[in-house]
């Protein structure tokens, strides 16, 4: 046997072996991958800040999964929906509280763009969490009013949006919004147009 | 190309080939295996506490879940498939998460996941011959076994009291009542 074969034939186990490390590297989760993608790239004229995508399920990519920074723990939107046939509008300024299994609670301020989130490295909830929705009283801003009590607990997810997809049907309560009359709120200027994708828990029918 | 020829030999083995695959036919299938469940009379309680700590839509009220909770706090069971295809329909039969009140419709279907679960094991729990705890419904939220969703039931709490005491024959809506008041 010639020098060249002989040396592949020792170094085969060692190159195979680099082959199967590769490929489990390389497997990710082709679910939320799909589910990643179909979210498409910024909206024109707006980067990556505290108010992009908002709408989208921000804990997919502020995960350590896809590693976009910050990583967060709880994140959502917060939108007014006038009604059905309407398309919902971005609101800021509201106050969405979360209390989690152990007693822990913390605010969670929307901000102009309606975008609220908490970094998992400032806290990492218990699940499963209750959501509370508060808002500032008329004429008193600095006095909050308790405005609506989420029906069920969030078992698990950390993106309000993974459930909470516009419009309201069998498979999602709508976007989080806030009631109230609709000549309390104004459209928000200055802010990327919400997504309103379609929603990912709903089935083909066979 | 040159064609195979059709021996006599041939036809033979053909005619009696189809002759085997019909009489493969002539048999019944096995009957459907019947299996037992307590009853769906005083399943309502239960199904309250499942809706509320395992039907949400992030964890079993939504349809990619083997177990599979519908319910008010989770996905909807629709009463016409129109409400499936228009979201409309479903916004003005009010079915939608946190709309109308679970209905009995979705109630039984409550009941139907959660007794096709472990079909086989839930009919021996049902005669006594096997432990609650031996199914995955009760494992998986007592923590005994892996669950993403966390640990759900304490044992002993009112939940837990709650699931068994309809396995075994006699649903406690007490603690059913409770296990929804202090989730």
């Amino acid at each position: 046997m010639s020098a060249r074969p002989k040396l592949l034939v020792e170094l085969l186990p060692a190159l195979a072996f680099t082959g199967m490390v590769a490929a489990v590297l390389a497997c990710g989760d082709p679910q939320r991958d799909a589910a990643i993608e179909a979210l498409g790239g910024e909206a024109d004229g707006f980067g990556p800040s505290a108010i992009h995508r908002p709408g989208q399920p921000c804990v997919l990519c502020h995960s350590s999964y896809f590693g976009a920074e910050p990583n967060m723990s709880l994140a959502g939107t917060l939108f007014y929906a006038p009604g059905s046939g309407f398309d919902p509008f971005l609101v800021g300024g509201y106050t969405v509280r979360v209390l989690d299994s152990e007693g822990e609670s913390r605010d969670l301020l929307a901000n102009r763009c309606g975008n609220f989130y908490i970094e998992k490295s400032d806290w990492d909830p218990a699940f499963p969490v209750r959501a509370v929705l508060y808002g500032p009283k008329k004429g008193e801003p600095d006095t909050l009013l308790q405005l609506r009590v989420m029906a069920s607990r969030i078992g698990r997810e950390g993106s309000c949006a993974k459930c909470h997809v516009h419009p309201r049907s069998l498979y999602s309560p709508g976007v989080v919004h806030v009631p109230g009359d609709p000549a309390d709120f104004l459209p928000t200027l200055d802010c990327p147009p919400p997504w309103l994708g379609p929603n990912p828990n709903k089935p083909e029918l066979e | 190309m040159n064609k195979i020829p059709m021996t006599s030999r041939t036809h033979t083995v053909a005619l009696l080939l189809g002759a085997v695959t019909l009489c493969g036919c002539l048999q019944d299938f096995d009957p459907p295996t019947v299996i037992a469940c307590p009853p769906t009379l005083d399943f309502a309680p239960v199904s309250n506490v499942l809706e509320q700590r395992c039907g949400t839509i992030d964890c079993h009220g939504n349809i990619a879940r083997p177990l599979r909770i519908y319910g008010f706090r989770g996905t909807r069971l629709y009463d016409d498939v129109a409400q499936h295809v228009d979201d409309n329909a479903a916004e003005q039969a009010f079915n939608f998460p946190g709309g109308r009140a679970t209905t009995e419709a979705e109630r039984l279907a409550n009941h139907r996941s959660v007794c096709g679960l472990e079909p086989e094991k839930t009919t021996l729990v049902t005669k006594g011959e096997l432990e609650p705890e031996a199914l995955l419904l009760m494992r998986k939220p007592l923590g005994l076994e892996h669950h993403k969703g966390a640990n759900l039931f304490i044992k002993g709490g009112p939940g837990f009291i709650c699931v068994e005491s309809w396995l075994l024959g006699a649903t406690d809506p007490d603690e059913c009542t409770l296990a929804v008041k202090n989730p």
